[in-house]
């Protein structure tokens, strides 16, 4: 079952549209705090305003305050619904006057009378209507007439004044432009989270059409490729790394369908021998002798296939990298030398002449099981091929780049250099070997993947009617 | 009757060769390609029996050289290759019949029989000459309703004769396709194993069924 982690599509609608939404949000925010401030601004200007108009009304002749507050014509200080308020505060903190409106009730000034300032002080209060407004508290002197005698000019007298002023008309502009703010986000997002989605269906279009058809792939039969037809520039290298890799297992099935007909060849005709010997001896009643000899035929057989099987397993291991190494330093003449001895005597039954040149002391650190495998599969490889009373030349020479080339020839190969070039293929014989009947053709596929695990490399040629192969080991030599 | 095999499979090739003589057939064994070719083209065989793949020349190039050469032996192909293609080929290359490994021994002896048969256009597997029934498939022979042993060369003899019954069989002809490579060679033989049949097959007073002209042959059949 195939595990997922999240929707894509998700991922971007809700990205988008927090992003989209937080954006509106600090947009709106600052629309409305923008607009609050201008609208306060604009009514504390009017309040100072105000103020200073009701400040004008007041004067001071010698040490007396005059107050024409009371016969002006202020109905906004005296009228029952949402009044004004003002109060006014001699030095020594009396009430001089104040609004009609106050009905007994007094303004609060704010802090102390003395730290009142010749500056404006706007603070939001709590009406005696138990109404939010806003006050403004200055203090003022009264105006003296310029015209009158310097008897009439009394010493300067700092009188307080403070303005108070409900903010409903405020408060309700506020009021609808959040309401206009909060419908106009609502729409907005309703709106944008639609275009979201056309967006998301759009974008990922290609996506999906890429995942559809990657769902379908059979890696038997790719078909035309992923980055056919042409894809975003995004997806691009992801079609052309699937590309890359379905045509990578098209080859790997191509490759397996291959191996398993050649195997299933190679199987047969061993099986082929079995059931046929077994048959024929079964077939009637014979000498013990007979028997005998029918049975030495299927041991050998099944020696055979068996030597195939260990052949192949050990193939399939080093394909899937499942053989670890254990390097140690290994004097590789030495360890030719254990290995020889069964070869030099199948060798000598068929008058073959086995010249081997191994100095000593030549000491590489590598994998000795492994290179063991290798010089017996070219030491079996040179017996089956080499002509009767033919010559095999084993030989070992440090090369100038540090490692050791070990050589191994045999003399009567009627290979052609073309056909040599398959001699590292799976299943792949030479005549002289097919006619044995003892070779599956894998000894130097063998060969040749465990070199490369001991990060060396095999090549064969023929030389002059001599088959040679040369396994360059760029081992540290100890 | 002269058969050849021709596998480069050690086991396979003994085990075949060895069946096919206890069958009382002449067989000849190859090893390569080579080998096999060569015997071919020298020798009259009535059955080849073909592996395809070969060292030195493969059996399609075999088949295929021997029809051109005008060879009208059965050819029995063996093979590991079991595709539609595979047998296409073989047949198309001028096989008779396909056998795919790894296959019975008795069907091997059998198709061998068969080729036999179509061979000599003899589709009945028991051939009656006058009196005289040999069963092919059996390797009963009776005359007079009366079974008569035959030693296995001598039956491979009469089995021949009779599939040429009627006809002119020179010396030659007997030697080629009743006797293997490793028979011995003296001139008289195929004379002694007629005279050998004669006393089995033909009664005192009895018609002569195995008629010699001299110089010529020997011919099988009634009257004569």
């Amino acid at each position: 079952m195939t595990r997922t982690h999240g929707s894509l599509r998700r991922r971007l609608l809700v990205g988008m549209g927090v992003g989209i939404g937080s954006l509106f949000l600090v947009v709106g925010a600052l629309v409305y705090r923008l607009q609050r401030q201008s609208l306060y601004d604009e009514f504390d200007r009017a309040l100072v305003a105000r103020a200073h108009t009701l400040a004008m009304l007041v004067e001071q002749e010698a040490t007396r305050i005059e107050n024409d507050l009371g016969r002006s014509p202020l109905p906004e200080f005296s009228r029952l619904e949402r009044p004004q308020y003002f109060e006014i505060w001699r030095p020594d903190g009396r009430v001089l006057d104040g609004s009609k409106s106050l009905h007994g009730t007094v303004l609060v000034p704010s802090g102390s009378l003395a730290d009142v300032t010749v500056g404006n002080v706007i603070e939001p209060v709590q009406l005696p209507d138990h109404v939010h407004g806003r006050q403004v508290t200055l203090r003022f002197m009264p105006r003296q007439d310029p015209d009158a005698d310097t008897r009439a000019i009394g010493p300067p007298i700092h009188l307080v004044l403070a303005v108070a002023q409900d903010t409903l008309d405020v408060e309700a502009s506020l009021a609808h432009l959040r309401s206009v703010l909060l419908w106009s986000f609502s729409i907005a997002m309703l709106l944008g989270l639609g275009i979201l989605v056309g967006i998301a269906w759009y974008g990922l279009r290609p996506v999906e059409a890429l995942a559809a058809r990657i769902a379908n792939i059979d890696p038997r039969a790719p078909g035309a490729g992923f980055t056919s037809p042409v894809l975003p520039v995004e997806l691009a290298p992801i079609g052309q790394r699937l590309d890359e890799l379905v045509q990578r297992l098209a080859i790997t099935f191509a490759r397996e369908r291959e191996l398993t007909a050649e195997l299933a060849h190679e199987l047969r005709t061993p099986i082929t021998g079995l059931k046929v010997t077994l048959e024929l001896a079964l077939s009637r009643q014979r000498a013990p002798e007979e028997y005998r000899r029918a049975m030495t035929d299927c041991l050998a057989i099944c020696q055979q296939t068996h030597g195939m099987v260990d052949a192949l397993l050990a193939l399939a291991r080093l394909d899937a990298g499942l053989i670890s190494l254990s390097d140690r330093p290994v004097e590789i003449g030495r360890l030719v030398g254990e290995v020889l001895p069964p070869f030099a005597t199948r060798a000598r039954t068929r008058g073959v002449t086995i010249e081997a040149a191994m100095p000593e002391h030549l000491v590489v650190t590598t994998d000795p099981d492994q290179l063991k495998l290798v010089v017996s599969n070219l030491l079996d490889n040179a017996v089956s091929y080499v002509e009767e009373r033919g010559t095999i030349r084993a030989a070992l020479v440090a090369t100038a780049g540090g490692g050791v080339q070990l050589r191994v020839a045999n003399s009567g190969s009627t290979l052609t250099s073309d056909q040599v070039r398959h001699a590292t293929e799976r299943f792949w014989r030479g005549d002289a070997a097919r006619a044995s009947g003892s070779h599956a053709g894998l000894g130097l596929a063998l060969c040749q993947k465990i070199t490369a695990l001991l990060g060396g490399s095999l090549a064969v040629t023929v030389e002059n009617g001599w088959f040679v192969a040369a396994v360059d080991l760029n081992l540290r030599r100890a | 009757m002269r058969l050849l095999v021709i596998e480069d499979y050690g086991p396979v090739r003994k085990a075949v060769t060895q069946a096919l003589e206890e069958q009382g057939y002449a067989v000849d064994a190859a090893e390569t390609g080579t080998d096999g070719l060569g015997l071919a083209r020298d020798h009259s065989y009535d059955v080849i029996v073909l592996d395809l793949m070969l060292p030195g020349v493969d059996g399609l190039a075999i088949l295929r050289s021997l029809r051109e050469g005008g060879s009208k032996a059965g050819v029995l192909v063996l093979t590991a290759r079991d595709t539609l293609a595979d047998r296409v080929s073989g047949l198309d290359a001028g096989a008779d019949d396909y056998l795919v490994k790894p296959f019975e021994l008795a069907e091997l002896l059998a198709r061998v029989k068969s080729l036999l048969r179509r061979c000599y256009s003899a589709p009945n597997p028991t051939i009656k000459i006058g009196d005289l029934e040999v069963d092919t498939v059996r390797r009963d022979v009776r005359r007079f309703g009366e079974v008569i042993t035959l030693s296995s060369r001598e039956y491979a003899l009469l089995e021949y004769l009779a599939h040429r019954a009627g006809e002119l069989v020179s010396r030659t002809d007997i030697w080629e396709h009743v006797y293997d490579l490793r028979s011995d060679a003296r001139s008289n033989v195929v004379d002694v194993y007629v005279g050998y049949l004669r006393k089995k097959l033909e009664r005192e007073g009895s018609e002569r069924l195995i008629h010699t002209r001299r110089g010529q042959g020997y011919m099988l059949g009634p009257g004569g």
